[in-house]
């Protein structure tokens, strides 16, 4: 435990307290489309949107955190030799590990909140305190395998090619599983690939787990697919470096 | 007591071989310098020494266990050849990081004044200088008390004063009992510093002692002085120079045994001015040796 706290004191300063970009890609920049959408572009837009399209800009926001945030500091670390000094120091590499994910997670909290008080004291939408605590624990548990897959694409992509990775995935699967536009305005086959995007399924969870509407077992289930998937891919490759 | 133990140690990528058939003994206190040219396999060995990589075949214990082990990560310091440049961390995070992780480590502020970054603590690490970086990896290595020390081209990027505390501190850390390697292209750090010799060539240890053994074995001196009389002609017949050159009244010798030559010269002596006599420097025996005289 002692271990981790001394981990996570270190990795809060360095990309939570300190990280500018996360100020401004995780919070700013969804929190600012949220608003452009929904009070500038679509005046008296209905209460649904209003809240649907909060749960995609915090599922954009989850995406930026996992593809730009968790990808890049686990590319830097590695590239800056600081993964190899926790494998020379008696440092574990599992509170590393653990840290990162508490903090990725501090920071989608962070996100959902912003988003949620905005869709609150913004657009005026009807939420209570039980809603916001089931919201945010439904964040939690939805985020995990992207952030795996956050963590895939740090530890194989080339640095200098980290970026450009991270805007060809969070783009393109942005707009395939309609978080830009409802997803229906998609052509039918591209409707098929987007319900299967991990961003679809964790927005379906979270609007169905904000609204109190509708059964989450089908997406919930297809999320733990994802999560078995990009799981056994983060073993593989760690088994891979381990063994190197 | 045996520090480290290499028993036939081969390293092979695939049909490169950077360590072949290496077997020494290193024993507590000693400050070994390793040293040869590029592409050695100096690195590798390290690396090796760290668990970092796997021997290919053969056997490497360090404090009679396997390297890479919980154990040692706690008694073993390591400065690598790159330096951390991390963004959003200041020296006082990264040194509180790693004081955290030992059992009984030094000071913070003892850290700071060895490595000299006390006005530096509270800077970004990205925003240090080369030889400022180079200290804090020291720092780091040093954080836990080691009982073994490896140094990668310590000194690279630190400036003649920071380069002299840094040697001055090494020595320290001998003489209470750590064991050290350290390589380095600067070799005449290591000739001042190191009480035994490795000598890397191709992969294979060439050469495994002090370097007065290491002078014996090339077996020649070099004679320095200058005269007004004119010896060129002298010296072209003398079958126990080994080499001369003369840049105006200059001259430097080279000789297999300077006392019996200085006796062959006894009449031209009292002429010699500033004669000095010296041993041939690691340097010039490391030049000698990558250029296969």
């Amino acid at each position: 435990m002692t271990a981790l706290i001394n981990q996570f004191t270190f990795d809060f300063k360095r990309d939570y307290l300190r990280n500018k970009s996360f100020v401004f890609f995780n919070l700013l920049m969804p929190a600012v489309f949220y608003l452009l959408f929904t009070k500038i572009l679509l005046k008296q837009a209905p209460t649904v949107f209003l809240q649907s399209y909060a749960i995609s800009m915090l599922v954009y926001s989850i995406s930026i955190t996992a593809f730009f945030s968790l990808a890049r500091l686990l590319n830097e670390d590695q590239a800056n030799n600081f993964q190899e000094l926790l494998t020379l120091m008696p440092a574990s590499r599992k509170s590393y590990f653990i840290s990162l994910g508490l903090l990725t997670t501090i920071m989608n909290l962070t996100a959902a909140l912003l988003i949620l008080f905005l869709a609150i004291g913004v657009n005026h939408i009807n939420i209570t305190i039980g809603q916001i605590w089931l919201t945010l624990v439904a964040v939690i548990l939805v985020q995990i395998p992207i952030l795996l897959a956050g963590a895939i694409i740090g530890l194989i992509v080339r640095s200098k090619n980290i970026d450009a990775v991270g805007n060809l995935l969070v783009f393109p699967l942005a707009i395939i599983s309609g978080l830009w536009w409802p997803i229906n305005m998609l052509p039918t086959w591209v409707q098929g690939i987007g319900k299967l995007t991990p961003q679809y399924l964790m927005s379906d969870v979270i609007i169905k787990v904000l609204t109190q509407h509708g059964a989450i077992l089908n997406s919930g289930l297809k999320l733990g697919g994802w999560f078995i998937i990009f799981m056994i891919g983060l073993a593989v490759i760690q088994k891979r470096k381990i063994g190197k | 007591m045996a520090v480290i133990e290499l028993q036939h140690v081969t390293k092979k990528y695939a049909a490169v071989v950077a360590n072949k058939d290496i077997s020494l003994t290193i024993q507590a206190s000693e400050l070994v310098g390793l040293i040869g040219e590029n592409g050695a396999g100096k690195s590798t060995l390290i690396k090796q020494l760290l668990g970092l990589e796997q021997v290919t075949s053969g056997q490497i214990n360090i404090f009679d266990t396997r390297p890479g082990t919980a154990k040692l990560r706690q008694i073993v310091g390591v400065m690598q050849q790159n330096d951390l440049v991390m963004r959003n961390v200041k020296v006082n995070d990264i040194l509180q990081w790693a004081h955290a992780l030992y059992q009984q480590p030094l000071a913070l502020k003892e850290v700071l004044r060895i490595t000299n970054l006390g006005a530096q603590k509270n800077q970004y690490i990205n925003e240090l200088s080369g030889g400022q970086q180079r200290r804090l990896s020291f720092g780091l290595a040093i954080i836990g008390r080691p009982q073994l020390l490896l140094l990668d081209e310590p000194t690279v990027g630190m400036d003649v004063l920071n380069r002299k505390h840094f040697w001055d501190y090494v020595r320290q850390l001998q003489q209470t009992g750590t064991t050290i390697i350290v390589t380095s292209h600067y070799l005449d750090e290591i000739a001042d510093t190191a009480n035994r010799l490795l000598i890397l060539k191709r992969g294979q240890l060439t050469f495994d002692g002090t370097l007065i053994e290491l002078q014996q074995q090339i077996n020649k001196t070099v004679v320095d002085f200058e005269s007004e009389q004119k010896l060129g002609a002298a010296f072209n017949t003398d079958q126990n120079i080994l080499n001369w050159s003369q840049l105006g009244n200059h001259y430097k010798v080279e000789v297999t045994n300077s006392d019996t030559w200085l006796q062959m010269y006894y009449e031209q002596i009292p002429t010699f001015k500033g004669l000095q006599i010296k041993a041939t420097s690691l340097t010039e025996i490391m030049t000698n040796m990558l250029e296969g005289k």
